[in-house]
């Protein structure tokens, strides 16, 4: 199998010898050390032997010293297929373009990976590889990883790590995310837990200060729900019931019931599209994030227009992406028309953008009922939310005194 | 010519004496017969005859005639050939 590869790669030649003593001319080639093989007799002064491409013009003088005539019946091998070519210039020069497009167009980054992030969005970071000049199309060994990377880490700083690695036309970004730092609590700040809303309270979890409501009472916003000043009480049976009092930090979380209203409005008439018919397309093509249009209008002579764009990309097999990509971009003329909106549908949506402001403000709190109006005015949809929900209404406002010591230090 | 078969008998015998292979030291023909169907021979001398059925090979001082069916000269060169078929007799002239 090998020797049969190796013959086929050197070429070999099929060699008709005709003459009075053609075993002489065997011997000859044997003594010259011409290899050759398969030796066929087809007549007591004819034969056939097989001989390497190099060997061949050698056994076709060697025949003449014999007074044998040798003549090539067949050639096969690779030499002889390529020889074949020899006149083809065209076929050359496509080749050499071709290769030269291979060397060329192999020192451009094609791809770029983005490996170990998990909250910094890959986008993000392509984004900012970008402008600091990494992206499809860089060409690779003008670029300066070690310098982009430093670059890209001073920019997005939820980023501790980052190494970029060149693999031919591929780029790897490896990342790693910084971990974040808990948040300080200044408990040299002293404060009170305030209501951040109105409501009946349920429930008062006073962790630092003293609790100055309990379950049952109604608070208004703003009111204070666990002071940040502590009485400290005197003993038993003494003459002074307080002996003083300290300033601390509150915290604490305080539950009410409270009722919420929200109100949203949407007008009866609406601005509707209708498009007319008329439209324009435009064709171009990306390669290596430039784009070049090649066909169609370059402007647009409609007043009111919608642009839909279509890309093709060249996907590999494997649903890699290539920076090769076909677009169009098709303007299609409209005209406004005023019609009115239907009620149901109106209302749905108010219902929709009423609700998520309302678990928004809620937050982790539940909401306990909901209750709707509506009312047309004016050529307006008014609707009102009104809503009873159970939440943690404290928040921590820092005591004035404190806040006028941090001022005037 | 004369001394140099002189000088083939002489080495030919000092390899018989000092039992060394003959084919080393006097260059004497070397068969080497795998089954009925391969014959290897060293030191030839060329083709004398050849043909499918019988081939006279030159081994120096003799002949070697190889008969059979279907003979073909596989591979040779200057000092070794080979040749295939179904190889019925071999004999030294």
């Amino acid at each position: 199998m090998l020797r049969r590869l190796v013959n086929v790669l050197r070429g070999n030649v099929r060699l008709e010898v005709e003459g009075a003593f053609p075993e002489r001319f065997l011997n000859l080639c044997a003594q010259r050390g011409i290899l050759f093989w398969n030796v066929e007799w087809l007549e007591t002064t004819r034969l056939r032997l097989t001989v390497t491409r190099l060997g061949s013009r050698q056994a076709m003088e060697l025949g003449e010293r014999v007074l044998c005539t040798v003549t090539p019946a067949a050639r096969s091998g690779v030499p002889f297929f390529l020889a074949r070519f020899r006149t083809r210039y065209a076929f050359w020069v496509g080749l050499a373009l071709s290769l030269a497009a291979v060397c060329v167009l192999s020192t451009f980054i094609l791809t770029i990976e983005v490996k170990g992030n998990t909250t910094v969005s890959t986008a993000q970071i392509l984004t900012e590889l970008r402008r600091q000049g990494l992206s499809i199309g860089t060409f690779g060994p003008g670029l300066d990883e070690r310098t982009v990377g430093n670059k890209v880490l001073l920019q997005i700083p939820e980023l501790s790590w980052l190494s970029i690695n060149l693999y031919g036309t591929r780029a790897e970004v490896l990342v790693r995310e910084a971990v974040k730092a808990p948040e300080v609590v200044d408990a040299s700040e002293y404060g009170s837990v305030v209501a951040r809303a109105s409501g009946i309270i349920t429930k008062v979890e006073a962790l630092t200060g003293e609790a100055v409501v309990k379950v049952g009472d109604t608070v208004l916003e703003g009111e204070p729900l666990i002071s940040g000043t502590i009485h400290l009480e005197g003993p038993a049976y003494s003459e002074t019931p307080e002996i003083g009092q300290i300033q601390t930090r509150a915290s604490g979380r305080v539950y009410a019931r409270t009722w919420r209203t929200f109100a949203a409005q949407l007008p009866l008439e609406a601005q509707v599209k209708q498009y007319t018919g008329e439209e324009d397309s435009v064709w171009s093509v990306t390669v290596l994030g430039r784009r070049l249009e090649f066909f169609g209008k370059g402007g647009i002579s409609f007043n009111r227009y919608d642009k839909i764009s279509r890309t093709w990309t060249l996907t590999l097999p494997g649903g890699r992406e290539m920076p090769l990509a076909v677009q169009r971009e098709t303007c299609r003329a409209y005209e406004t028309e005023t019609l009115a909106v239907e009620p149901d549908a109106a209302q749905a949506m108010l219902k929709e953008r009423l609700l998520e402001a309302l678990e928004e403000a809620v937050g982790e709190g539940e909401i306990v009922s909901t209750d709707y109006t509506v009312e047309q005015k004016d050529g307006m949809l008014t609707m009102t939310l009104q809503a009873e929900c159970r939440e943690e209404i404290g928040k921590f406002v820092p005591d004035p005194t404190t806040q006028e010591n941090e001022a005037d230090p | 010519m004369e001394r140099n078969r002189k000088r083939e008998g002489l080495l030919e015998k000092t390899a018989e004496v000092l039992d060394l292979p003959g084919d080393v030291v006097a260059g004497l023909p070397l068969l080497e017969l795998t089954g009925s169907r391969e014959l290897r021979m060293e030191n030839h001398k060329g083709i004398l005859a050849y043909g499918s059925e019988e081939i006279h090979i030159s081994g120096g001082k003799m002949v070697v005639k190889v008969r059979g069916t279907d003979l073909e000269l596989k591979a040779m060169n200057a000092s070794q050939l080979l040749i295939t078929g179904d190889i019925a007799a071999i004999e030294l002239n």
